[in-house]
């Protein structure tokens, strides 16, 4: 194996990252009533306890991988709130399931 | 050397699983909290399942083996994600990680039951990728556990590595290395030539060293680093690589030129010499001849006959005293080996009185 | 045999030689001891608890013994040894039974994974258990004495052991440790109430050890199916205020007092939501620990009335 002499850094469009679960990830959801929900990452042995806004996103991505974008307006669409401001939320929520490992953005 | 092997259940067990069959419940009564105490329960455990006997042992045993497989399968689903976090860390960056030690045992799919959590994980990056790491690293979670300035320069400068880094959400730990013996050390392994040997995994874009790579890393890790309490599973670590490896047809022959150009011949002499005399581990008995070549003086090598056994087997066969004294002298001679004489007093020093503070408080 | 139909005599002479294995709950542990202070005190607290017969295999394996030789008998030392390895840095001797009881719950925390292990205290009473998950200092071993002086039976005043597939929790019956306050409080509650001597002036005040009673310690084979989960808080001066709680958040409690939650990965999802899913779920603020007893009971009676009616419903 050759050497590189530096690191590269690889360029991403974030806008049009698709988010899904990590390859490896199958989750266990448990739901007691709608306000917190939990749920157990297979992969990791991990337990969440999310709010109801971060269950419902995640579960979208779980089933139907998205952008960032699509997802705010799924759920802007669905409970008649703007966009622009479910975008950031959106986006706040899925910098974090990345972090946990629980959804993660693909390339286009 | 005493052949120890005849004395004692665990090795006994070690060297031929089947044993467990035969073994009375004193015999058991002795070997369960030995076992335990060396963390070789779950090798035990594995063993058994292996060989299909397990529902032929004691009851009592069946539920203290079946507790060490839940702690296998914790240990394995801990760093397979671990492993999983380190690449989606690093996977922008485009550099050849290799991983180390125990995750590179798992990732390769090697034997390696374990009944504890070792949840940290160690990997070599490039030399000069080493700042784009650190900060790839950190902004995924992982954050520094050492700020004093001393011990930052200790890792830095002295053990190729940056100082350990602890995920805050996962508490788990990550060491970031570049070589795999400190740059001050005696022995100078070349860190090119580990390079030039790594192999990549099937299906990932990680690496793990060369099977002669892994074996003589793990075993300059066990007869030059500091702590060798407990380390009858590190020994038993490379009596299982060197079982496996010894499949290809290639191992064997080129382990000892191999171990020369890394100038790691002195710990590939005792890993073969103790690996054989305490585990029976099969080895040609050219490769024996080769590494031997590498001995130290004679009186060394029975000082090290005495020293090594007494500081591997805790419990009955060996009396404290003789214990203690044996573990001083190896961390002793570990640490000599790393840093010149004229660096060691001054560092021992304030490492004791570092922990001798932490106590106070 | 239990212990206490050996003589005292003989006790310490095993105690200190081979050691004694005592059962407790699904464990055996072979105790060695040899510091002569102590087998008075194991003998008494543990009268009750069957001794192994020779040759089998022991669980756990315990040793104290001594480790100054040169100073005032007061300033000793003792060493604990857990599978014949050392714990922590060697203790006055007055912490040695405290240690003990420590080094029994720390051999079952590093090694019985077959339960999902939970710090909390449990009773039971008409077949359904209570469980009172909480930390050490939560008030749980009070409020567990208490409560088994009421009349319910005692499971465990710190580790409940639940079967992962079954869902039942498994008895332990050892014997209750109580601190400062508590120990006068409980004296209170049952003047005939046996205790093992004080150790006075460790770092957490008085530590005593309250005899469990003997019908308690003969069904140590029997589990409880789990009914309640109330999480203790004790606050001098409040109010007596027992809320319920959503089930995500007695999870999330529970979870959180487990000692292996996460070592039994999808394992411990499991048996964790089956428990939840099982129980009634509760905080419990006290100042006064009889108080608490009371409400307690309250809330086993509307169990066993609403029992009845529905058996007479149907």
């Amino acid at each position: 194996m050759q050497l590189p002499s530096d690191a590269v850094t690889t360029e991403r469009d974030r806008a049009a990252e698709i988010w899904c679960l990590p390859a490896e990830v199958s989750l266990l959801w448990q739901c007691w009533d709608e306000e917190e929900v939990i749920v157990f990452n297979r992969a990791s042995g991990l337990t969440h306890l999310l709010d109801a806004f971060s269950a419902a996103v995640l579960r979208r991505i779980e089933a139907t991988p998205a952008t960032t974008s699509d997802l705010a307006r799924f759920f802007a669409t669905g409970f008649e709130l703007d966009e622009r401001v479910l975008s950031e939320r959106v986006d706040a929520v899925c910098a974090r399931f990345d972090q946990l490992g629980l959804a993660e953005p693909t390339p286009p | 050397m005493r052949r120890l092997s005849e004395a004692d259940p665990l090795l006994a067990a070690l060297i031929r699983p089947a044993v467990m069959v035969e073994l009375t419940e004193p015999e058991w009564e002795t070997l369960l909290p030995r076992a335990r105490a060396c963390h070789l329960l779950a090798r035990l455990a594995a063993a058994a399942r292996a060989g299909g006997f397990s529902d032929q042992l004691p009851a009592r045993i069946q539920d203290h083996f079946a507790a060490a497989a839940i702690l296998t399968a914790h240990h394995e689903r801990t760093i397979h994600w671990e492993i999983n976090r380190v690449q989606r860390a690093l996977q922008d960056l485009e550099i050849p990680v290799v991983l180390l030690k125990g995750a590179a045992y798992l990732a390769a799919g090697l034997p390696s039951a374990r009944d504890r959590l070792v949840g940290d994980v160690d990997i070599m990056v490039p030399r000069p990728a080493l700042d784009a790491v650190e900060r790839a690293i950190e902004s995924a979670g992982w954050q520094p556990t050492i700020s004093a300035p001393y011990a930052q320069r200790y890792y830095r400068t002295w053990m190729h590595e940056l100082p350990p880094l602890r995920h805050r959400d996962r508490d788990t730990v990550i060491d970031v290395h570049h070589a795999i013996l400190p740059r001050t050390a005696r022995l100078k392994p070349v860190p090119d030539e580990l390079w030039a040997g790594a192999q990549r995994l099937d299906g990932s874009p990680l690496y793990v060293l060369a099977p002669t790579d892994m074996v003589l890393h793990a075993a300059a890790h066990l007869f030059h680093d500091g702590d060798l309490h407990r380390s009858l599973r590190d020994l038993v670590d490379i009596s299982d690589l060197l079982i496996h490896f010894a499949q290809r047809p290639d191992f064997w022959p080129s382990l000892a030129p191999r171990a020369a150009a890394l100038h790691l011949g002195r710990p590939l002499f005792y890993a073969l010499r103790y690996c054989r005399c305490l585990l029976y581990t099969p080895m040609p008995a050219a490769a024996v001849s080769a590494a031997a070549r590498y001995a130290p003086p004679k009186p060394i090598v029975h000082a090290m006959d005495w020293m090594v056994p007494n500081v591997l087997l805790p419990g009955q066969a060996h009396s404290a005293a003789d214990r203690s004294g044996a573990a001083m002298l190896l961390y002793l001679r570990s640490h000599w080996l790393r840093m010149p004489p004229w660096l060691l007093i001054p560092h021992l020093a304030r490492q004791a009185i570092a922990r001798a503070s932490q106590q106070r408080e | 045999m239990n212990v206490g139909d050996l003589s005292l005599e003989r006790f310490a002479a095993e105690l200190a030689d081979q050691g004694v294995a005592i059962r407790w709950g699904p464990f055996t542990s072979r105790i060695v001891s040899r510091l002569p202070e102590l087998a008075a005190p194991i003998h008494l607290l543990y009268a009750d608890f069957p001794i192994e017969p020779p040759g089998g295999i022991c669980d756990f394996h315990v040793c104290l013994r001594p480790r100054s030789l040169r100073l005032p008998w007061s300033q000793r030392r003792f060493e604990l040894l857990l599978d014949h390895g050392p714990t922590f840095q060697p203790f006055a001797r007055k912490f040695a039974l405290a240690a003990l009881e420590w080094g029994l719950n720390s051999c079952v925390y590093g090694s019985a994974h077959r339960f999902l292990i939970v710090h909390a205290a449990v009773v039971e009473r008409d077949g359904r258990a209570l469980l009172l998950p909480g930390r050490p200092g939560a008030g749980k071993s009070t409020l567990c004495a208490a409560l088994v002086i009421a009349g319910w039976r005692l499971l465990s005043d710190e580790l409940a052991l639940i079967d992962p597939q079954e869902g039942q929790i498994r008895a332990l019956a050892r014997p209750i440790s109580l601190k400062n306050d508590a120990i006068e409080i409980i004296r209170g509650l049952a003047p005939d109430a046996v205790f093992g001597p004080p150790a006075v002036d460790t770092h957490k005040g008085t530590v005593a050890h309250m005899k469990p009673p003997s019908p308690n310690v003969r069904r140590a084979e029997d589990s409880a199916v789990p009914q309640w989960i109330v999480m203790p808080r004790f606050v001098a001066d409040e109010a007596l205020q027992l809320n319920a709680v959503s089930k995500a958040n007695a999870f999330w409690g529970v979870a959180d007092n487990s000692i292996n939650y996460e070592i039994l990965g999808e394992i411990g999802f499991t048996a964790l939501v089956r428990l939840i899913d099982r129980c009634r779920c509760y905080t419990l603020t006290h100042a006064e620990v009889v108080d608490a007893v009371a409400a307690l009971d309250r809330l086993s009676r509307q169990a066993e009335a609403s029992k009845e009616r529905h058996a007479a419903a149907v």
